[in-house]
């Protein structure tokens, strides 16, 4: 039993992180219908920057924060120079691609001046465990449920009651319409990597104390994160976060009861069988294209 | 002469790479060394895994990123019959194929059901399920350390080497594979497979109306990719006796993607240009030490940028003369040329129902498009289908050529219930139809457009196609042939070697027609096909479709054009809400108060037009 | 239709092409037929591994510039030429293959990744080129098939002998007599569960959990879950820094601290990131740079420091048995060129029998003998038992862990 909570509670904290990934491929790809493979590497330097601004002297909040908006600045620039080119000519290959180089860039400039080495990122939130049912979890690791959570219900209700949000929903759904009621989409689109960016440094940030912070920490989680939102059927908020997080708890459960070895071989088979099911995502909205 | 070039440079690289480990001797110095040598083939083996992977991206337009597993499925699987079953090395090579393009065929069922990005994911998670499962069973594969100790390869009692002991023979010998898959690439994409590859990738729905049976065409892509790539492996295990899978990993896919694309997507040439350059360049980059993978990146981002048709994508741009500044000549259309006559010679006889519709009810969710239509349409007649907007004349069309399947009802076609049929299995029965959104192939050319009309007209095997023997030559000459009639019957002779997306409306909608023309229908189902034409343009199709139906075509016509109706038309059904409201000549049709209706809101102006 | 495609891209493909092989061409080898007064070597000096080869390379730079201060070898001084693999096989293949018949060195060293080596089993033997490994510790790097091997050579631990040393260890430690097994997805990972099975087996005992977990896995909760459950109170583990890492945060996690007891993998990095969690952790070893050192260690410590001024403390060096190492090999090396007398692979390789050196790892009395087996120079004796207390990496026997806590 006391196995059971833990899997459960590990697989919370991991599959938060998941959802939360999930959750920035899905701000993006809603926004611009693209894909920015770049997005593992501004979960990296959530963690990777506030370590180091952190060793230049900077308190945890403000390193945390400038982290973050980096990120955002980063994301948004990214949008602008790698992404908006291709997808005028609706160059599908072109901005999977270019992106996976520039995330390529970014993680080895990382390694190259931060050093391919973790470093740690104390926080009091991971100095002891908490004790539930029997099973143990850093507080530090909560956090990222409840962010996850918190930034669901947070960019739901932007969607939905800001004019902001509403904007961008609207380039979601039809991109030229929305233009021809003068929304400008491509400062939505901006908006929306910024957005993303951000939410991925957030996680990355949280994570960093329990897992430190290194230049690769992006790569595995920003490939299962994109798959995650993709099999969730990248089409609303709660869809992707709630299958990232039981993926999270997938794992764990196939680790604890089948194999540690095969978990990854067991959960993308999982994942492609689910894809074959569903070939919208377990929450798209199946797309009919009139003849 | 502009033949011969490409083929000229050809044989100067094989020439020059023939050449390559003799250097040595006619420099008098030590080079190349075995290290220069064996980076030279490992190129060259890439080159063969990439354009296997070309023909599945570039052509078939399916975005995989799997193709690395499938490299190293075919690696593994000469290794274990190399080191566990002491299989000769023509043997496993020919299993190395088999099996991957074996598996690569099953990646393929997923295409029924997912496209785009969602296809890449699948090809991305059987990338890392291949690389999990190597990594793991120890037993089986050797586990993290791999495969070692792999006998040196061997054909008939010759040991197979890189080395001057050996007279480079294994050098040779991977030489010839490339030229192999050069050539097979070449083949099977001047060919209706190719044709088929690419139609499939531009417009689904337009292929299938022409008898392509698109999954059936994309599981060969996969296959054929797959199969390459195995090929590259088995050459690859033999080479370095050693393997495992840190070398086939999601990393090493997007590097063969990424060689795809520099190359040039969908280009002969540009697996040879991508492989090489992304090949040196990480040589070369090795200098950069710790900026290696740094300069590796902008390097690719360079690329992508400045040349996102890739190398030799973006040179043809410039070599290819722009649009505009020749000018061309459209004929007049319709042009009935000589040997037109075996377009319609397939018509049913004079008198028969070809297309009977009974009781047919199409309902999506709670609307009702279609609802208990009865239509009769005789052969060689031009039978008009109209009616307001969302009336369900398309929708109607799309079950008779099998696009939906209809709720209740029946359909006839020659003769034999239809229901449920997919839409390339029609097309070959003889059923040809226009969209009301001329969906063309627009990358490819107008000829090549009409060209797939001719698809399910070929009876040659993929082997004889590929092999270039008697049977396909014949039958690609005569396709070109009748294409060419056909263009030079709806007047666009001149434009054959454009690409169908730079042609003005009025002529895509003539290509239109050749191209179903291609498919020597029975029944020509037209949708729309006048909206947007001038009014020289309706006259011209006017002429077109009676003189199909005077030679014996049947023709069904959904249009608005109601003065164009009167003129073509032997039969009108009107359709309103789904329903049949008027169903006769032309004549009687116009004046019939429930058309006005449905039309104007009131049944008035008898007499009047009514406008399209 | 497709001739301008076509003709373009041949037409590049041999500009490519053409200039591919004069750049390549434009480093002509030597046409000697006797081998050059150089080390070449394959390690990871770039990548996610650039702190290993770091380590091997402070260490043969500073030897070397010992050595040639003090005349070279055989009248000449000795060149190191390095090459990057990134931790890759298939790379450090090329590179063996650069240094065998480009540079025409007459011997080459391996850097950290046991598949590495392994990879360089045929192509040393084709080339007939002396490898001299000294990290790579997996058993199969210097054991091969039908007692084959006869130009690898290792200045190292090997698996195989480090099982019964941690398997001993392990043994004076538990209370439960339950021993457990957690391992890497790797070569050297998985390469290690025979040896470690054997060892059990010659103490008539068996392992009571065999446990294996992925690179860059965060978390080991299900594995340890099963090794608690099973009543395991010792952990034997082959892991490096950054899994070690979560693994004590799992632990941490469950309250379950059994004794690990390491094979070499982890280095000083862990007791940076996993902090306070590190402490009692025991590992195995050749050396260690903190703590008293010998005279003569402490001497090549400051050297090391004055060359490298990136190392500020013992603290800077990741990984400090591979430093050791690799100073030793350096010299056994050179030895090794001096008996042969000339610069020809196969006297090396022959004279490498016959060398004697007190190194700072060991007395190699003599470095190596002319069976398989004794192609590894640092015998079981030599092995060590470190402990990490108070953040530093120190000999058992200076910290309160000598012994096993009552």
């Amino acid at each position: 039993m006391e196995a059971i909570i833990q899997y459960l509670l590990t697989g919370l904290s991991a599959g938060s992180v998941y959802g939360l990934i999930a959750l920035g491929f899905y701000v993006m790809w809603s926004a611009a219908k693209a894909v920015n493979f770049t997005y593992g590497e501004m979960f990296m330097l959530g963690g990777v920057l506030t370590v180091v601004l952190m060793e230049l002297g900077l308190p945890l909040p403000l390193a945390a924060g400038l982290a973050i908006t980096s990120a955002a600045a980063g994301g948004a620039v990214i949008e602008r120079a790698f992404v908006r080119p291709f997808n005028r000519e609706a160059n599908a290959i072109g901005w999977m691609l270019t992106t996976i180089a520039v995330g390529i860039m970014i993680e080895s400039a990382t390694t190259a001046t931060y050093g391919p080495l973790g470093r740690p990122l104390p926080t009091p939130l991971v100095e002891q465990p908490l004790r539930i049912g029997g099973a143990g979890i850093y507080a530090q690791e909560l956090l990222l449920p409840l962010a996850a959570v918190a930034v669901t219900v947070a960019l739901e209700a932007f969607y939905r009651r800001t004019v902001l949000g509403r904007a961008m929903r609207a380039v979601a759904f039809n991109r030229v319409a929305a233009g021809l009621v003068g929304i400008d989409a491509d400062r939505i689109t901006l908006l929306a990597f910024a957005l993303a960016g951000g939410l991925g440094a957030l996680a990355g940030f949280l994570i960093a104390p329990v897992i430190q912070a290194s230049a690769s920490m992006g790569v595995i989680v920003g490939l299962k994160g994109f798959m995650v939102a993709i099999i969730a059927g990248i089409a609303n908020a709660r869809g992707v976060v709630v299958v990232g997080i039981l993926y999270g708890v997938a794992e764990k459960f196939i680790e604890g009861f089948l194999s540690t070895a095969a978990r990854d071989a067991i959960g993308f088979t999982l994942m492609i069988l689910l894809l074959l099911l569903f070939p919208q995502g377990l929450f798209g909205r199946p797309e009919v294209r009139k003849v | 002469m502009r033949r011969r070039l490409p083929l000229a440079l050809l044989v100067l690289l094989v020439a020059a790479l023939a050449a390559f480990p003799w250097v040595g001797d006619v420099i008098g110095e030590r080079f190349p060394t075995s290290y220069e040598l064996r980076l030279v083939m490992r190129a060259m083996i890439l080159c063969i895994v990439v354009i296997g992977l070309n023909i599945l991206v570039g052509y078939a337009g399916l975005v995989s990123l799997g193709q690395a597993a499938l490299y190293g499925l075919g690696a593994h699987v000469a290794a274990l019959l190399a080191l566990r079953a002491g299989s000769p090395f023509a043997a496993a090579l020919v299993l190395s194929v088999l099996i991957p393009a074996a598996v690569g065929a099953m990646l393929a069922f997923p295409t029924v059901r997912v496209r785009g990005v969602y296809l890449a994911v699948i090809t991305i998670a059987f990338g890392l399920v291949f690389v999990n499962v190597l990594r793991e069973w120890v037993s089986f594969t050797g586990g993290a350390s791999g495969l070692v100790g792999i006998p040196r390869p061997t054909i008939l009692g010759e040991r197979l080497g890189a080395t001057r002991a050996t007279n480079f023979n294994y050098y040779y010998l991977i030489l010839l594979f490339l030229l192999a898959a050069i050539g097979v690439q070449a083949a099977l994409v001047r060919s209706r497979f190719g044709r088929a590859m690419r139609a499939a990738a531009q417009s689904e729905n337009a292929a299938r109306a022409l008898g392509i049976n698109v999954v059936g065409i994309r599981t060969l892509a996969f296959s054929v990719s797959a199969g390459f790539a195995g090929l590259g492996g088995a050459l690859f295990a033999n080479l370095a006796l050693f393997v495992n899978y840190e070398t086939f990993t999601f990393t090493a896919s997007v590097e063969l993607l990424l060689m795809v694309i520099l190359g040039g997507l969908g280009t002969l040439a540009g697996p040879l240009v991508g492989t090489s350059l992304l090949f040196s360049a990480t040589q070369f980059l090795q200098g950069l030490g710790e900026w290696q993978t740094f300069g590796y990146g902008v390097l690719l981002a360079l690329v992508l940028f400045a040349l996102p048709r890739g190398i030799v994508g973006s040179l043809a741009r410039i070599g290819r003369p722009g649009t505009g500044e020749t000018t061309r000549e459209t004929g007049p259309w319709p042009n009935w040329v000589a040997g037109l006559d075996q377009v319609t010679e397939r018509h049913d006889e004079p008198g028969q129902s070809t297309l009977i519709v009974r009781g047919l009810t199409l309902r999506f969710g709670g609307l009702t498009a279609v609802d208990s239509v009865d239509m009769d349409v005789r052969s060689g007649t031009v039978h008009a289908l109209i009616g307001p907007n969302g009336a369900g004349k398309s929708s109607l069309l799309n079950v008779v050529s099998g696009f939906y399947r209809a709720t209740e009802g029946e359909v006839r076609v020659f003769g034999e219930t239809v229901g449920g049929l997919p839409p390339h299995v029609l097309a070959r029965r003889g059923i040809a139809r226009t969209f009301q959104n001329t969906e063309l192939f627009g990358q490819m050319t107008v000829l090549e457009n009409v060209l797939v009309g001719r698809h399910p007209h070929f009876r040659a095997s993929i082997l004889e196609t590929v092999l270039r023997l008697l049977r396909f030559l014949r039958e690609e000459r005569a396709a070109l042939a009748e294409a060419h009639r056909l263009l030079a019957f709806v007047g666009l002779s001149a434009y054959a070697d454009e690409e169908a997306r730079n042609l003005p409306f009025g002529h895509q909608r003539r290509l239109e027609i050749a191209r179903a023309l291609a498919l020597r229908p029975k029944l020509l189902l037209l949708d729309e096909p006048a909206a947007g034409l001038t009014h020289g343009e309706i006259e011209d199709l006017i002429a077109l479709i009676r003189g199909l139906a005077d030679r014996g075509m049947t023709v069904v016509l959904v249009e608005h054009h109601v003065e164009m109706i009167m003129a073509v038309s032997d039969r009108v059904t009107v359709l309103d809400y789904g329903e049949v409201i008027a169903d006769g000549p032309p004549a009687a049709i116009q004046n019939d108060a429930r058309v006005i209706e449905a039309y104007f809101g009131h049944a008035t102006l008898p007499g009047q037009a009514v406008p399209a | 239709m497709h001739h301008n495609r076509f003709a373009a891209g041949g037409r590049r493909l041999l500009i490519g092409l053409v200039s591919s092989v004069a750049l390549a061409a434009s480093a002509l080898p030597a046409s000697a037929q006797r081998a050059q007064p150089c080390i070449g070597a394959s390690w990871e000096l770039t990548g996610p591994l650039a702190h290993t080869g770091f380590s091997i390379r402070i260490a043969v730079e500073t030897a070397l510039e010992e050595i040639n201060a003090a005349g070279g070898v055989l009248g000449q001084p000795l060149r190191l030429v390095a090459y990057d693999d990134v931790g890759e096989p298939a790379r450090a293949v090329d590179n063996a293959r650069r240094i065998g018949e480009r540079d025409n060195c007459i011997v080459m060293m391996g850097g950290f990744r046991t598949p590495n080596a392994i990879a360089l089993r045929d192509p040393l033997n084709e080339m007939e080129l002396p490898w001299v490994g000294v990290i790579s510790a997996g058993t199969a790097v210097i054991e091969h098939p039908n007692n084959a091997n006869k130009w690898m050579f290792r200045v190292s631990m090997k698996d195989r002998w480090v099982a019964p040393f941690l398997v001993d260890a392990a043994k004076a430690r538990t209370r439960s007599g339950r021993i457990g097994l957690m391992f890497e997805g790797t070569a050297w990972g998985q390469g290690a569960v025979p040896d470690v099975e054997r060892a059990m087996a010659a103490q008539n005992m068996q392992l009571a959990g065999r446990e294996t977990f992925n690179i860059a896995d965060q978390d080991m909760s299900a594995q340890l879950i099963r090794m608690r459950d099973a009543g395991v109170d010792t952990i034997i583990l082959y892991a490096v820094d950054r899994e070690a890492t979560n693994l004590v945060r799992s632990m941490d996690r469950l309250g379950y601290r059994p004794t690990i007891i390491a094979a070499w993998g982890i280095g000083v990095q862990f007791a940076r990131t996993a902090g306070p969690l590190a402490e009692g952790v025991l590992v195995a070893g050749t050396f260690a740079w903190m703590g008293e050192l010998s005279p003569r260690a402490a001497q090549v410590l400051q050297r090391m420091q004055a060359k490298f001024p990136q190392i500020t403390s013992p603290a800077d060096i990741p990984l400090p048995s591979g430093t050791a190492n690799a100073y030793d090999a350096t010299y056994i090396i050179a030895e090794a060129i001096r008996l042969a007398g000339r610069f020809d692979r196969d006297a090396f390789r022959q004279a490498l029998y016959r060398v004697n050196y007190d190194g700072i790892v060991a007395s190699y009395r003599p470095a190596f003998e002319p069976r398989q087996e004794r192609h590894d120079a640092i015998l079981p004796s030599n092995y060590k038992l470190f402990a990490f207390h108070n953040g530093q990496m120190l000999p058992v026997e200076q910290t309160p862990f000598r012994q096993a806590a009552r």
